[in-house]
């Protein structure tokens, strides 16, 4: 079983300790150069040890420097604390996953409690261990977990490249086989709780990635894995209701947030445009099919399932094409009387697309004015901007894309 | 006492103390991470230059006949 990293403390100690040895041995070379102890011998050993212990002290400080370690920041030293005891714990109590199942807080609980809420150390804790299971499933409590994960790639703090080896490592040790859990027999008790700790777990995941959503699919890359890998997780995280309706939510402010900061090269930013607009038509057409997949559970949730927040004031000079709800009305119109399932998640579905269009317009254009490339807010963009501002309500809400829709609504329905 | 004897001492006191609690901290069976970058091996040829050291002046001194 792998193990958490060290501990900080005990390694400062040993930083002192070599310092120590080192002054001592220099006290003692400086002693052997004068009187009948000036022995050229003794000096080079002495010279040699000295050379030593300095090369490992150097070592020991250049580790406690690191980004691993800050000790210059005192609350590291409480949060290396916490994972070092974890470790042991996790350790010298194999059973520990069963101790989360017995409706008390568990020593996991109390140590993960203590970073949560901090960005920083959450994410340290998370960084620190190659073990992560106990991060997900030792708690009594899940909202600790959930507050864990939360602070440690919340997109406010945490880079695309940090979110990406947190998230990425989440979902594999989530969907992946659980190897630990092995050789021990459990109690329907540890069963049962189990299977809600794994249900709030999937949950959860659809929290953690909604903000980074578009990187499971268009946006890939980033995160220096496939698209197919990226669709096929948020798919199975999409399974759950409640996580599917988080991404849901959440996928227009990842909408706003990745196309606010376009590259200043035009075919770059295109190339950009392009693949936010792919990521965003593979999240709508996934959720659409969640919510096909899910009619059978209950159906008071499944009309906020695809609704998503206003985000800004509409304060911007519109493309002709962009009229939100058209698509929507002529759905509407055309299928009214067949209250369906399928034909609401499609409906829904093009109302969905319509409104981030309307999102993506507006962070592009932001992106503009940020740049430079508009000069006032109420100035008429220049036609090279006009038409990537077109371009990129095409991309995400198109006739195309709508006639297939309908196309696939009347087929069904002939 | 003579001088080549203190030193010897002195020096072998630095092996039993310092040393000896170098070595505990960074056993590496009780470690995993980055402290595996410290060598034990290098502590104990540390420990090796010292007790040379203190044999050659406990050489010195004996044959010094002091």
């Amino acid at each position: 079983m792998t193990r958490l990293a060290c501990n900080p403390e005990r390694l400062a100690l040993l930083a002192r300790r070599l310092n120590i040895a080192r002054g001592e041995i220099s006290l003692q070379l400086r002693l052997a150069e004068i009187g009948d102890l000036a022995m050229p011998e003794i000096r080079s050993l002495l010279q040699r040890a000295i050379s030593l212990l300095e090369s490992q002290e150097d070592r020991v400080r250049r580790i406690l420097n690191s980004s691993f370690l800050n000790l210059s920041d005192s609350y590291s030293l409480t949060f290396n604390s916490s994972a070092y005891l974890l470790n042991r714990w996790v350790t010298h109590h194999p059973r520990w996953w069963s101790d989360a199942t017995h409706g008390e807080t568990t020593e996991i609980d109390i140590l993960i409690a203590k970073v949560a809420g901090s960005p920083l150390d959450a994410g340290r804790l998370i960084d620190s261990t190659s073990f992560l299971a106990p991060l997900i499933y030792g708690c009594n409590d899940t909202e600790v977990v959930r507050k864990l994960w939360l602070s440690a790639t919340d997109p406010r703090t945490t880079s695309v490249t940090t979110a990406g080896q947190r998230i990425t490592r989440l979902v594999e040790e989530v969907f992946g086989d659980q190897e630990w859990r092995e050789g021990i027999a459990p109690t329907w008790v540890d069963i049962h709780k189990q299977l809600t700790t794994r249900r709030q777990i999937h949950d959860l995941l659809g929290e953690v990635v909604a903000p980074w959503q578009l990187q499971f699919t268009g946006l890939a890359s980033e995160w220096s894995w496939s698209a197919e890998t990226g669709i096929h997780y948020l798919k199975k995280i999409a399974d759950a209701e409640n996580a599917a309706m988080a991404i849901s939510q959440g996928l227009g402010s990842a909408l706003y947030r990745n196309l606010s900061d376009l590259p200043d090269d035009s075919s770059a930013r295109l190339h950009r445009i392009d693949s936010i607009a792919f990521a965003v038509g593979a999240s709508t057409e996934l959720l659409r099919n969640a919510k096909v997949r899910q009619t059978d559970m209950d159906s008071d949730h499944l009309s906020t399932l695809l609704t998503i927040p206003a985000l800004l004031p509409l304060k911007l000079p519109w493309p002709t094409s962009l009229l939100i709800g058209k698509s929507k009305s002529f759905v509407v119109n055309l299928f009214d009387k067949t209250p369906e399932v399928r034909v609401t998640s499609a409906m829904q579905m093009l109302q969905h697309r319509s409104t981030l269009a309307s999102i993506a317009y507006m962070a592009v254009f932001n992106s503009a004015l940020t740049s430079g490339r508009i000069d006032q807010v109420n100035d008429r963009p220049s036609p090279d901007v006009q038409l990537e501002l077109q371009h990129t309500v095409d991309l995400i809400d198109n006739p195309t894309a709508r006639g297939q829709v309908l196309a696939d609504l009347s087929d069904e329905n002939s | 006492m003579s001088t080549p004897l203190q030193l010897a001492v002195r020096i072998q006191d630095t092996i039993n103390q310092q040393l000896r609690e170098i070595s505990r901290l960074s056993d590496s069976d009780t470690w995993v991470g980055p402290v595996a970058l410290i060598s034990h091996i290098e502590i104990l040829r540390v420990k090796s230059l010292l007790a040379s050291c203190i044999d050659i002046l406990r050489a010195h001194h004996d044959s010094s006949g002091l």
